[in-house]
């Protein structure tokens, strides 16, 4: 019992001590620094300096080197520390000058023109010029040497890189590297060998670097270790920052805090330098649920809400003063599909028996299976209705580019039925599907283990399979184990998986081309196995020269009638995405998609908060 | 002393070498590898994946690989193993500091990650263990002086309940807890704004958040930890020395505390270490559904992305800290209790040596085999799996014929007695029920465990009524279908019928004759009407139906476990008691192997590493084995210690003169000495599997949909936030069943154990 008061008494005084170690976090000194010549002046609000704004995210930075970085989730803290040339504006929904106050297009198209503000510095103070610019491109495409020092060759005859980076295939177009060159102090040129239309926003948005800080690293080969978290644990003034914030201090699996860059180039129209938020915090938890919960209860400032937890975060916005904004579906895509490759492993075996491999390339099938999952259930049970239907390969969440009038296919199992016997099935006495040999239709779907809704929409699809007369063993495996087989050993029968998307369609060619690696049905075609996956491959080549933006976005809407039509992937339902974020701050502009908080450096701690 | 700590620290060598070598092994072998997310990302071209497997060296031979790592990590080192590159800058043989490599998804070196995450985790143990004696020694001296009285019941009673919780089913509940009330931290080490914080508040905000981790991991360890001192306490009061000290006329609270409570405290602060030890496993799981940043959410993050190198630095140093917890268990015992010594035990060298050669020249030869002969080693492998049919149809002969054997034994020699009990008879009568309920669930369930409803998700348990003579479910109607909001329709029912047939069962006796009767049903020929019992899931299944399917994971899992664990413990024991010598030396040294290895992460790493090649029943199969592989363990070591006191036995001996073989001789002489024993300790290590199954389920390792397991029903209720925050609180029913069924378990070991033992009993 004695023990029990102790334990009382212990967190008696430790409430006490709490009340007592409240105290103001440490001020930062502002307007220090001059503002450069070519300043950009925010449309914004002028609001006032100070609070200190909590992000949470189960999901921390690998590296604060932006050009090795080749997940999202260190570009997310990246894009804190690092200007790009341009940046994308969401709200105007166009490409707006950063680093760049302007640039120029040639005639033909081939050549971009960048100038870059006047007196820029990155957040150490030392200048930011053309040469930074040069330097980051260098180290993209810089080579790899041999001993004697001449490039070394892959293989396949072409140059190796001497850092891998996921940049230097992006910024290869129609074969060649893009080429660069210095034309002034602050003006750098760019030629493509043809025109490539999506040049801006894929060229333009590459953070530059210090080449002051980093030529050594580059140089002497070190550079894949520069800026990594331990940098940024240890010396965390190395990681000189472009962008509106630099780092404060980094605890890898805690947190990363962050503080204005005194050397930002936008100020208010009062001449204060922007951003007004003394500390950003991002605190990394263990998942997204535990992110959700916090933002629920008032610990940070800004979420995502998915569209499964919206129906309880609601009940906590007036309690913890915060607002939920609907965003629309989300942008990712979701999907089953046959393996359609016809190939065989190196032993000789089939990757899939080809008495199946006869039903899955039947887009009669397909189009069968897709008619009986009830998608419409499924977004009722279990997104409380917070989800559509997809029916396009591009989610209709990217405004731009989905096309809204693809055929679709509704839930009616009758209709399937009457489909597969039209394609030569046949219903046993049992209620089995046979096909015309007498093979009893079953098969393997493999998924992803992991959350509850994959679960919930899997065991839904062997239970709609059910009805119609297919036999379904579901197997859950690591996402590493699916990559294994869908990637390289190709053997397994249907599979569900996710992309995330948005932004240029081109982003997707690696899906929508038969030579791509992700063309997940038969991956990496040499010459395009059906007449439609040709179709869809010159409809490709040919939007990448099309500088009409409308003739582009036909082409685009007429590839993805082709997917609706031919559907090598079945696809399911798209949660619509949310946004909360509190009530206390101003300048909050929500776009229609994108990061709800993209204009961080706006936001501002309002009055009496 | 000295010489017994040099032996154990180096015994320490080959433990961790064996070790280190089964974990690479087992990631190695486990599908996929860390760039598995890079290669299925759009935006990472295969080419970059080339030259990063290239440079994480991934696309070279395991035993390569192994070699990197164990040449970084010792401090002789060699140039041989290194990168090409890297070769001609280092002699042939060099000394270096010990490097663990680096994680690769936090791109810094093990070493440090492991030390910042390290001292969480010490934190939380230590202040759990010091909870767990400053709680435990006086409660468990308490209830001994008041033996009988209604502290010592309801202390009982409180401490079956705390020993029957699955860890992290309470995690959950604290979790819940503190986001209900809002009066501590919902999980971390500190809170965000901890740097702005002054000293003394950056120290109280850390307390604060340690609160709950603490009391959830201490629970367990409280409640057996006063058991144990309770039951000493009582044995030493009995003790011959306390009556002399009466009859001295000593004062009664001098001889309590003077003379029982330092004899009976021994034991228990010498199991210090094993506490300690034992407390950094259990935090795995607390870490992780408490978002508490430690070494054991560090290793599950590192296996989920099998990021090697973080895995192989965890295991080794956990590894480390439970022999060095042993240690200084055997240590203290020995410096408190002058009765004990340590060290003394004769060493077959010669045995030995053989054996490791053997070993060795097994493992390096398999290797080769693999590497360059690949199609012998694929005809060897075959061999093994034939050889391994036949091995498990032996054994499962041996399991069924233990199983019936010790039934018979049970019937004959506990059953009266148990009944006689009441504790016993109610615990015998709740398993009976509960086993019935899971062997007949076809007929006992109203729907299949896998039938939808997609119109009523999240449909809490329906309500009765009685009208017209029979007994009616209510209706009701989804009034927020954004949020699952039922209510009752007044006035409406559905008339249940009790022995239905449900048409659209497709449960087959034996897999071949069509059952469709079920006990009740709704009366309607309505689709979706459907009386749920204890509500619906996310896609509208009976929750009810569910559980009493997931009852025939949950409550076999145990029985199968045992049966294995007991079999092989008393083989190895029963055999090495009899035989001594190098066969004794070398299998109790695997027993000390096995048990040095921290379970929990060598099960996560097995699970993965064997997944694909199963499927959900299989599985099933597999947790109860790689369960009971380390389960047989400790069993064999008792039972060695029973058996080398039988085998000084005249009629042993005499047996042994007369020319029986020790097979003859082990289960005719030794086996009725010891069954008693294995029955009770199989009965109190049944909950260990049950919450083992439901352990690795809840980390998403165990039983798969569509099958139900309770394990697997509580971690779709704990991942799915909104159950929890919208109140849907028949989903965690199952914790509950888990938690009932455990309880039983312990009450009716407990019984037994003062049948078995009549010198314990009250």
């Amino acid at each position: 019992m004695e023990s029990i008061c102790h334990i009382t008494k212990l967190a008696a005084a430790a409430c006490v001590l709490t009340l007592l170690g409240c105290s103001e976090p440490p001020k930062i000194e502002r307007g220090q620094f001059q503002l450069p010549k070519g300043a950009e002046i925010a449309k914004c609000e002028p609001g006032k300096y100070g609070g200190v704004f909590v992000l949470a995210t189960s999901q921390e930075p690998k590296t604060f080197n932006q050009l090795m970085a080749s997940d999202a989730y260190s570009s997310e803290a990246i894009a804190m520390l690092s200007g790009q040339l341009v940046t994308y504006d969401p709200i105007k929904e166009e490409v707006v000058p950063a680093l760049a106050e302007s640039w120029k297009v040639s005639q033909d198209g081939r050549t971009y023109t960048f100038k870059l503000r006047e007196g820029l510095k990155f957040s150490d103070g030392h200048p930011l010029t053309a040469d930074d610019v040069i330097f980051t491109f260098d180290t993209i495409f810089a080579p790899q040497l041999d001993e004697s020092g001449k490039p070394r060759t892959g293989s396949d005859g072409k140059p190796l890189l001497r850092y891998p980076s996921r940049y230097a295939g992006q910024y290869t177009i129609g074969g060649e590297p893009i080429k660069y060159k210095k034309t002034g102090e602050l003006t750098v040129e760019f030629t493509t060998k043809k025109v490539y239309a999506p040049f801006l926003t894929d060229i333009g948005f590459i953070g530059i670097m210090p080449a002051h800080k980093l030529k050594k690293s580059a140089e002497d080969g070190t550079f894949q270790q520069a800026w990594s978290t331990k940098t940024a644990l240890d010396t965390p003034s190395e990681i000189v920052s472009s962008g509106p914030f630099e780092i404060l201090s980094y605890k890898a699996g805690e947190r990363l805090v962050l503080k204005p860059n005194p050397h930002y180039w936008r100020a208010d129209r009062s001449g204060n330098r922007l951003p007004y938020i003394d500390f950003l915090i991002y605190k990394y938890v263990a998942d997204a649920n535990t992110a959700t919960i916090l933002f629920a209860t008032g610990q940070c400032d800004a979420s995502a809400i998915s569209a499964n937890d919206y129906a309880w975060v609601k009940d906590y916005a007036e309690t913890y003063d915060f607002k939920i904004y609907e965003r629309g579906p989300d942008t990712g895509i979701y999907f089953i599909w046959f393996n359609q490759n016809p190939g065989s492993s190196p032993g000789g075996v089939p990757y899939v028996a080809p008495y199946k491999l006869k039903w899955f390339s039947n887009p009669d099938f397909r189009r069968a299976i897709m008619g009986a999952i009830d998608r419409g259930g499924l977004i009722k049970s279990v997104w409380f209705g917070r989800a559509v239907k997809l029916d396009s390969i591009i989610s209709p969440a990217n405004r731009k580019w989905h096309n809204p009038g693809v055929t679709k296919y509704e839930y009616n199992p009758d209709n399937s039925r009457a489909l597969l016997l039209k394609a030569g099935f046949k219903y046993g006495p049992d209620g089995f599907l046979r096909d015309a040999q007498g093979n009893r239709v079953e098969f393997e779907f493999i998924v992803a283990d992991g959350s509850q809704n994959s679960t919930a929409i899997s065991t839904t699809f062997v239970e709609n399979m059910k009805a119609i007369g297919i036999d379904v063993r579901l197997k859950f495996l690591d996402f590493g184990t699916i990559v294994a087989k869908v990637d390289n050993s190709f053997d397994y029968e249907a599979a569900m998986m996710g992309f995330t998307g948005g932004g240029d369609p081109s982003g997707g060619k690696a899906i929508y081309r038969s030579d791509g690696f992700l063309h997940l049905w038969h991956p990496r075609q040499k010459s395009p196995a059906t007449e439609w996956e040709k179709k869809v491959d010159e409809i490709m080549d040919a939007q990448e020269v099309e500088m009409n933006p409308e003739a582009r976005r036909l082409l685009i809407f007429e590839m993805q009638e082709i997917f609706a039509r031919q559907l090598p992937l079945l696809y399911l339902v798209t949660p619509m995405s949310y946004s909360g974020v509190s009530q206390k701050w101003g300048n909050v502009k929500i776009p229609p998609i994108g990061s709800a908080i993209w204009n961080i450096d706006e936001l501002y701690l309002k009055e009496g908060e | 002393m000295a010489r017994f700590i040099a032996r154990r620290l180096l015994w320490l060598i080959p433990l961790l070498l064996g070790i280190s070598m089964l974990v690479f092994l087992l990631m190695y072998l486990a599908p996929g590898d860390f760039l598995s997310q890079a290669r299925s990302s759009k935006d990472i071209s295969p080419e970059i994946v080339k030259q990063e497997e290239e440079r994480l060296g991934l696309n070279k031979p395991w035993f390569v690989q192994y070699g990197r790592w164990l040449n970084g990590v010792s401090p002789i080192k060699t140039n041989l193993l290194l990168p090409e590159g890297e070769r001609a800058k280092h002699p042939a043989v060099y000394f270096g500091a010990p490097d663990f490599g680096y994680s690769w998804s936090y791109k810094i070196p093990v070493s440090s990650l492991i030390a910042q995450r390290f001292w969480p985790t010490l934190a939380l143990a230590l202040a759990s263990t010091f909870l767990i004696y400053a709680a435990a020694i006086p409660l468990g001296v308490l209830a001994a002086v008041k033996q009988n009285s209604w502290f010592d019941k309801i202390g009982a009673f409180a401490g079956y309940a705390a020993l029957s919780i699955p860890y992290f089913f309470l995690a959950l509940l604290a979790v819940l807890f503190a986001a209900v009330t809002g009066w501590l931290p919902t999980g971390g080490q500190v809170s965000i704004l901890h740097d702005f914080l002054p000293p003394l508040g950056q120290f109280t905000d850390w307390l604060e958040h340690l609160f709950l981790p603490t009391i959830v991991l201490s629970v367990g360890g409280i409640a057996s930890m006063m058991r144990l001192m309770r039951g000493n306490f009582l044995d030493y009061s009995r003790a011959d020395f306390v009556t002399t000290a009466r009859a001295k006329g000593v004062g009664e609270r001098q001889i309590m505390f003077k003379h029982v409570l330092r004899n009976a405290i021994n034991p228990i602060v010498t199991s210090f270490g094993f506490a300690f030890a034992g407390l950094l496993s259990g935090a795995l799981l607390v870490e992780n559904v408490m978002n508490y940043p430690g070494l054991g959410q560090l290793i599950y993050g590192a296996i989920v992305k099998q990021d090697q190198y973080v895995v192989m630095g965890a295991v080794v140093l956990a590894c480390t800290m439970l022999v060095v917890g042993q240690l200084l268990a055997d240590i203290l015992l020995a410096l408190v209790d002058p009765r004990i010594r340590l060290g003394g035990e004769r060493i077959p060298y010669r045995a030995t040596a053989a054996i490791c050669a053997v070993a060795i020249a097994a493992a390096v030869g398999l290797t080769w085999l693999s590497e360059c002969r690949p199609e012998i080693f694929g005809a060897l492998k075959r061999c093994a799996v034939w050889a391994l049919i036949a091995g498990g149809a032996v054994l499962v002969a041996l399991l069924a014929a233990g199983l019936v054997w010790a039934g018979v034994f049970f019937a004959k020699n506990f059953l009266p007695q148990v009944a006689r009990s009441p504790r016993g008879a109610a615990a015998l009568a709740v398993l009976a029920a509960m086993y019935a309920a899971a062997i007949f669930a076809p007929f006992l369930a109203p729907y299949s465990p896998t039938r939808q409803c997609l119109d009523k998700s999240f449909h809490p348990p329906t309500g009765f009524f009685f009208k017209d003579g029979s007994l009616w479910a209510k209706v009701y109607r989804n009034a927020d279908p954004s949020a699952a909001k039922y209510e009752p329709i007044e006035g409406e029912g559905l008339r249940v019928k009790f022995f239905t047939v449900d048409k659209n069962s497709d449960y087959k006796i034996f897999g071949t004759i069509p059952f469709k009767l079920r006990l009740f049903g709704a009366d309607s020929d309505q689709e979706d009407a459907r009386i749920f019992l204890l509500g619906s899931d996310s896609t509208g299944r009976d929750v009810f139906s569910r559980m009493l399917y997931g009852a025939r994971v949950s409550l076999s899992i145990g029985f199968i476990g045992i049966a294995i664990t007991m079999v092989v413990g008393f083989l190895v024991g029963g055999l090495s008691g009899y035989f001594g010598g190098a066969f004794d030396f070398i299998s109790m040294r695997l027993v000390e192997f096995l048990m040095a290895i921290p379970s929990l992460y060598l099960l996560l790493a097995m699970r993965s590493a064997l997944a694909p090649h199963f499927d959900s029943a299989q599985m099933y199969l597999m947790i109860v084995i790689i369960l009971s592989l380390f389960g047989w363990a400790s069993t064999a070591r008792v039972i060695r210690g029973m058996s080398l006191s039988l085998a000084q036995r005249q009629y042993v001996l005499a047996a042994k003169s007369m020319g029986e073989g020790p097979v003859k001789i082990i289960i005719k002489h030794f086996l009725p000495n010891v069954l008693s024993y294995l029955i009770v300790s199989a009965t109190l290590s049944i909950p260990a599997y049950i919450l083992g199954e439901a352990a690795l389920s809840f980390l998403g390792l165990g039983i798969q949909e569509p099958s139900a397991s309770w394990g697997l029903m509580l971690a779709q209720a704990q991942s799915d936030t909104k159950v929890l925050m919208l109140g849907f609180w028949w989903l965690l029913l199952p914790g509950a069943a888990i938690f009932a069924t455990v309880l039983t378990f312990n009450m009716l070991g407990d019984v037994l154990r003062d049948i078995a033992d009549p010198r314990r009993q009250a």
